[in-house]
């Protein structure tokens, strides 16, 4: 931003004390600015990432010459499976949606945070918790061993009967956790905080990726938490899901595995294209070429990757006629990738590249891409995935495409914006060097690859017998790592020099285009002093608006130095709505955190009642951290509220979670032979319908007290709601009654129907009591009267039971379609 | 600009939904159809004939939501992409529409094409 006058000093200095923080170390552990928390997911991640690449070298040094003994199988196998998923899990997406997404996603819209700050401190802090949940295992030589997608029947009791297993199924639907309150804390942020003036058509297109990545999240992850859901049944109730002998299928484990697997391949390189997307205009001095196509190329991206999941299961013996659907939108989806591609090369030729370091990384993106892309395109051919399967070849492609695709961006990223981060620039040279060496490694590295996998080298085997022609090739790919290796060392050692000696670099040494160039370098806690003005997708090329911005600051125009306030705006159009007044810092957050920690450290010892108290003590930290309210007074808006959006984005997480539970129930109701399985009695239908009609009826009640909320009628809205938790609480309590004496018939662990049938019902039953919960909070707090939160607790609360209600009748007609 | 912006949520969105529905019905069918399945001792879907219809109504659908987004993108051709909205959000958002439409189109006319040529329930 342009300098400020004695006004607009004054103005910033106010807002820097209305945002500041704690400092020291309680301040980091308390802390809710998107920046600070953006930093502690960057270090985090880098330090599970310098642990995976320590694997990976670990490896690559075991398979340098045949015969090797350097690690044992079963350490080779625990190795390989925790590479994966660190890679994954624990790094690539945490440093793209967690660091970068966090840092600079506010920045870009012209926001001070987040939506909702104190969820995305417990995402990180549960990140945290997760990873080292994972970690544990490794010293106890219980690491996870089955490999990252941990294919059944190799990951059941029966072949993998220590606790390796346990860790995978529950530190993944722990990091879960985390990463789905990310998405729906991006995507509220997205939807209802960019600056005014910033409609759909204005907003970078790296914030486009950030939405796509975050909604794929939604509806990627339910179905992975609900595969190891019942992995871990299976392993530890005796459920048989995947059992055949018990009526259940192994391939259930892939189709859920990959309705995931597949979009996350997305989740990871779709931050990638935003951040090339933000680098390539920035170097080539002009806007990208054809801009409302790449924005639609990266949702689009992400929409069709959920259709194509199967392409991964070819080789499992799928009917020709189930595995064309796959196969047609495996080659469909070449196409947005390819219309971003087209537009980054033509936005390169067409303007005027400085080819410094950030850029150098997007060129060698670039040319990753396409070769993984290019390998990627002939997996949709279905004879030549067949010959590949498990072969080395995959490995080429999805190294090609997750490390030098997805990563290079990111390091492009960590030196395009270090200057803003630090304040200070990097060493040039070194950064020239570092990515030499570090292309270089990639390719030797992971080219060979292809060869050794078409010469029929298998993917995961921990040693190879010397006369088979593939060591000359694995010697290439182990000296390829240490030169990767090399570079990526270079990079941290010139950013860490940097971080220390580098010159300053001012607030925008390249001439940036979006919005975060306006900050200081580094960003003052509140951001902006003044709410940017927009007015195209290059607000930072747009000079009479930052012009603006400095009248606005002198007169007090959009400077919201009244209190811990951001502007809210509207979804589609970015037309102001209000003032948010933001929850600040916190210890609740951590408190929550650890608990969940506690809860799923005790679950993997079978500790079942204590997990269950720890679920307690999250819970009434998720209460303590609600306790202050933002804002007395009733406000008029022209929008839905934040939380009301939050919560319709947190219940479509829970639609994807129950289209997987009834997936499922149709699977393997499809592949079995009876159904019901054995000699259960097919259910009643009249008790389960009366009762879903008393469910669904509840929410006349609670839309009764929707509206007297709206219309400031206290006593009413208590009265609703009242009635209201009679129902759903009388609903519960017959359903409780009915799956106990139903316990008595057959149980979970009688065959597939029952594992199925309970779990269905058990998952709707933990929605309704999590919702009589929410009812039970919001009764006690509405007896103090109402405020402006109480009413948009009343309707996010109210959202919830209409979608309880909908989920409600699937799920009946679900459980009674036998009868 | 109602008409309009009906014209550019129905083009913008017509077409996936109209896909992900065919999607997820023919893989259900197909699954359904190739195992021991328990639905009813007289359960053999014709595949080819549930397949044609269902391909069919997703392909004009996706056709109609093409017309759908000419149309919005037409009634805003004289806007530029960063214009105010809402001229500027339909003109942006209707040449998205009018590109996936047809995308969506082609990934429904060769899942469907696929499925009625090739021979049912013989493995990949």
């Amino acid at each position: 931003m342009a300098v400020l006058g004695t006004a607009g000093r004054a103005r910033a200095e106010r807002l820097r004390r209305v945002w500041a923080e704690r400092h020291g170390v309680l301040g980091w552990l308390t802390t809710t600015d998107h920046k600070r928390i953006g930093l502690l997911y960057l270090f985090t991640s880098l330090a599970f990432f310098l642990a995976g690449g320590v694997e990976a070298l670990l490896l690559r040094t075991q398979l340098v010459r045949p015969d090797n003994g350097l690690l044992s199988p079963s350490a080779y196998n625990q190795l390989f499976t925790m590479h994966g998923v660190t890679m994954i899990f624990l790094f690539v997406i945490p440093l793209s949606i967690g660091a970068f997404g966090n840092y600079l996603l506010p920045l870009m819209i012209g926001a001070r945070d987040l939506a909702f700050p104190r969820l995305n401190a417990f995402s990180y802090w549960v990140f945290v918790a997760a990873g080292l949940f994972v970690y544990v295992s490794l010293p106890l030589g219980s690491a996870p061993d089955a490999g990252w997608f941990d294919y059944v029947p190799l990951a059941d009791r029966e072949f993998s009967p220590g606790p390796n297993i346990d860790f995978y199924c529950l530190g993944i639907i722990f990091v879960g956790i985390s990463t789905t309150a990310t998405a729906v804390n991006f995507i509220v942020t997205v939807f209802k905080l960019r600056a005014p003036g910033m409609s759909l058509n204005r907003m970078p297109l790296f914030c486009f990726a950030m939405l796509a990545v975050s909604f794929a999240i939604v509806f990627a992850l339910p179905p992975l938490t609900v595969a190891a859901a019942f992995l871990e049944l299976d392993r530890q109730v005796g459920t048989h899901f995947y059992d055949i002998a018990g009526g259940g299928d192994p391939v259930l484990w892939q189709h859920l595995f990959w309705i995931f697997g597949h979009p996350e391949v997305y989740i990871i390189i779709l931050p990638a294209f935003g951040i090339a997307t933000s680098i390539i205009p920035a170097f080539a001095r002009r806007r990208m070429v054809a801009f409302p196509l790449v924005a639609l190329a990266e949702l689009l991206v992400a929409f069709i990757g959920f259709g194509v999941w199967a392409h991964h299961m070819f080789a499992v013996g799928l009917a020709t006629v189930t595995a064309v659907y796959f196969a047609a939108a495996s080659l469909i989806i070449v196409i947005p990738s390819a219309i971003q591609l087209f537009a980054w090369l033509t936005t390169l030729v067409t303007g005027r590249p400085q080819f410094a370091t950030p850029l150098l990384w997007i060129v060698g993106f670039i040319v990753f891409f396409i070769v993984g892309g290019l390998s990627g395109v002939m997996f949709a051919a279905i004879p030549f995935d067949q010959q590949a399967h498990d072969t080395y070849f995959v490995v080429a492609h999805f190294h090609f495409v997750i490390f030098g695709a997805a990563v290079f961006p990111l390091i492009g990223g960590l030196y395009y914006w270090f200057p803003k981060v630090t304040g200070r620039m990097y060493r040039e040279g070194l950064g020239k060097a570092s990515f030499w060496l570090a292309f270089a490694g990639t390719a030797l590295t992971f080219f060979p690859m292809h060869i050794v996998g078409l010469l029929g080298m298998p993917r995961r085997q921990y040693t190879y017998p010397p006369d088979l022609g593939w060591t000359g090739l694995n010697v290439l790919e182990t000296v390829g790592s240490y030169v990767l290796a090399a570079g990526l060392l270079l990079v941290a050692a010139n950013l860490a020099w940097s971080c220390i000696r580098g010159p300053a670099s001012g607030e925008d040494p390249f001439d940036g285009a979006t919005l975060e160039w306006a900050a200081s370098s580094p960003p003052a806690p509140y951001n902006f002093a003044v709410i940017p003005t927009v007015t195209s997708p290059y607000p930072m090329w747009d000079e009479r608006d930052r012009e603006q911005d400095v009248r606005n600051a002198e007169a007090g125009r959009l400077v919201l130095d009244q209190g811990h306030v951001t502007p809210a705006t509207t979804v589609v159009d970015g037309e102001w709505d209000e003032a948010l007044d933001m929850p600040s810092d916190s210890p609740w957050p951590l408190a929550a955190a650890a608990a969940l920690a506690l809860v799923f450290t005790f679950l993997l010892t079978g500790h079942w009642t204590t997990a269950l108290v720890f679920l307690g003590a999250a819970g009434a930290a998720a209460v303590a951290w609600h306790a202050r309210e933002a804002a007395a007074e009733l406000v008029t808006r022209r929008a839905l509220p934040n939380g009301w959006w939050g919560m319709a984005v947190f219940l479509a997480t829970e639609a994807a979670l129950f289209g997987s539970l009834i997936g499922s129930y149709s699977y393997l109701r499809f592949t079995s032979a009876d159904w019901p399985q054995g000699a259960i009695e097919p259910p009643s239908v009249a008790l389960p319908l009366a009762l879903t009609a008393v469910l669904v009826l509840s929410v006349v009640p609670m839309r009764a007290a929707e509206v007297a909320a709206r219309r400031q009628r206290t006593r009413a809205a208590l009265r609703w709601l009242a009635v209201a938790f009679a129902l759903q609480a009388g609903y519960l309590a017959v359903q409780i009654v009915s799956y106990v004496d139903e316990l008595g018939t057959f149980t979970p662990a009688t065959n597939a129907y029952g594992s199925i049938y309970f779990s269905l019902l058990g998952a709707h039953h933990a929605h309704v009591a999590l919702g009589l919960g929410l009812m039970a909070w919001l009764l006690v707090r509405l007896a103090g009267g109402l405020t402006e939160y109480r009413v948009t607790a009343v309707r996010a609360i109210a959202l919830y039971w209409y979608v309880v209600g909908a989920i409600a009748v699937f799920v009946v007609a679900t459980q009674v379609s036998p009868a | 600009m109602r008409r309009a912006d009906a014209l550019m949520w129905f083009g913008l969105f017509g077409a996936p939904f109209a896909w992900a529905a065919q999607h997820v019905a023919g893989v259900m069918l197909t699954i359904a159809a190739c195992h021991d399945n328990a639905v009813g001792p007289d359960w053999r879907p014709d595949v080819d004939a549930v397949t044609a219809v269902v391909t069919a109504v997703a392909a004009l659908v996706a056709a109609l939501a093409l017309l759908s987004a000419v149309a919005a993108w037409r009634s805003a051709r004289d806007a530029d992409d960063s214009d105010p909205p809402p001229a500027g959000r339909i003109h942006f958002l209707g040449i998205v529409g009018l590109t996936i439409s047809p995308l969506f189109l082609a990934i429904i006319l060769m899942s469907g094409l696929g499925t009625i040529s090739l021979p049912g329930c013989v493995q990949s």
